[in-house]
């Protein structure tokens, strides 16, 4: 991304868009330059409460004041983001899809290791594992955790199972204990190892 | 906060000091940890908002997964809460800000899940008895946060007896039904765990006779 793609998306109604990597580079809109050193600040405290969180993985943040708005969209690269004059404390949906198309990448873009793809096989290995724990609500609990973390089978990266596994750990936790919930974790962790 | 636990749509809610960024209360039966979540996004909104200079903070919004939490400043502390991803923060925020100038339908419950509630109350509190309620009430919440995620949203423990918020949607009672099974299995099986067999089986027997 560059300058450009950012004053071109401000062009179609993203009033203040910037972006910011996990490096902390920092790149905006004409229209938001008076802010960017704010904005280089503003990205590290959230990549660091982010990172002190560990194991949830925020998707998008808005952050509404009565002058002022902040939203981002995270991925692993960094976030995108733009600063609005919110009306009514809400903010205008068409603002998501303006920074999804910000996130497009040309085509010859080199695929990063979140991207890299899981052989959806593992999921049964998990279950196979998850049954021995909590038997008849295997099911139930696999399906409620895979819809909680938003994970789709056909699309699996391996953030994604570590993300499951930890949900799982979790969960299972609840249902037969601590310590099981642990050691579930430890033999599911041993699958991605 | 208990204002929170009738508000349909809220899976579970956290409280925070807004002096001392310290968690108050957790409540509710989401499966995230909503205590830090909103004790480090209350900070770091904080920060943000003064380095924009934007006014008095509305609220704060984050999604992970299929839900949202959503952080706003409530007297002298910031109240977390969870909902689902599509929902509307300031659906929710003017319930919590004006919660008596707001009517609501009354709630109807097709009668083979008002039938499994009054169930699942009666075993928590068979269960629980006067001593251990609280903790059969965890459990229940557990149960619900794991089990019950189709149900989560609108069904909660409110006075300490399981209710539904809202109407369920009609095309869903089956996997209202399904949920609230996993949920009374689980409670028995908790209970066959944690008092033996035949205590356990004589209290799901005192059930079935208060359910006749």
């Amino acid at each position: 991304m560059d300058q450009d793609a950012l004053n071109k998306i401000a062009s179609k109604g993203l009033p203040m868009p910037f972006s910011v990597d996990r490096s902390g580079a920092t790149l905006v809109a004409d229209s938001t330059m008076a802010y960017k050193e704010q904005l280089s600040q503003a990205a590290l405290v959230i990549f660091e409460t982010i990172s002190a969180l560990g194991e949830v993985k925020i998707g998008t943040i808005e952050i509404i004041g009565e002058k002022k708005g902040v939203v981002v969209d995270l991925d692993a690269e960094g976030l995108v983001g733009t600063i609005f004059e919110p009306v009514e404390g809400r903010v205008p949906p068409e603002y998501w899809n303006l920074l999804r198309e910000l996130r497009v990448k040309p085509a010859a873009a080199v695929p990063s290791q979140r991207l890299a793809m899981v052989d959806p096989v593992i999921l049964d290995k998990i279950k196979a594992i998850l049954q021995d724990y909590v038997g008849d609500f295997t099911e139930r609990i696999f399906q409620n955790q895979m819809k909680n973390q938003g994970i789709k089978i056909e699309e699996l990266h391996n953030e994604d199972v570590r993300r499951l596994i930890l949900a799982l750990g979790k969960a299972t936790s609840m249902i037969v204990g601590r310590s099981k919930g642990r050691d579930l974790s430890r033999k599911l962790i041993e699958l991605v190892k | 906060m208990d204002i929170l636990d009738k508000i349909p749509g809220i899976i579970g809610y956290a409280t925070v000091g807004a002096a001392d960024g310290k968690v108050e209360e957790i409540k509710g039966s989401s499966a995230t940890a909503l205590g830090d979540l909103t004790a480090y996004f209350s900070s770091a909104g904080e920060v943000i908002r003064n380095n924009f200079d934007m006014g008095e903070l509305k609220y704060i919004s984050l999604t992970y997964g299929s839900n949202r939490l959503v952080i706003v400043p409530y007297e002298h502390k910031f109240v977390g809460f969870e909902i689902e991803r599509d929902k509307q923060p300031l659906e929710i925020i003017e319930q919590l800000t004006v919660p008596a100038v707001v009517e609501r339908a009354p709630v109807e419950v097709p009668r083979n899940l008002a039938s499994k509630v009054h169930q699942i109350n009666l075993l928590v509190d068979e269960f629980g008895g006067e001593d251990e309620l609280e903790h059969w009430l965890d459990l229940l919440n557990q149960s619900l946060s794991v089990l019950g995620r189709d149900v989560a949203p609108i069904m909660g423990v409110v006075e300490s007896r399981l209710a539904f918020k809202e109407s369920p949607p009609a095309d869903k009672e089956d996997d209202f039904t399904q949920a609230l099974r996993y949920v009374v299995d689980f409670l028995v099986k908790k209970a066959v765990e944690e008092m033996g067999s035949s205590q356990a089986r004589a209290k799901v027997q005192a059930v079935i006779e208060k359910m006749r």
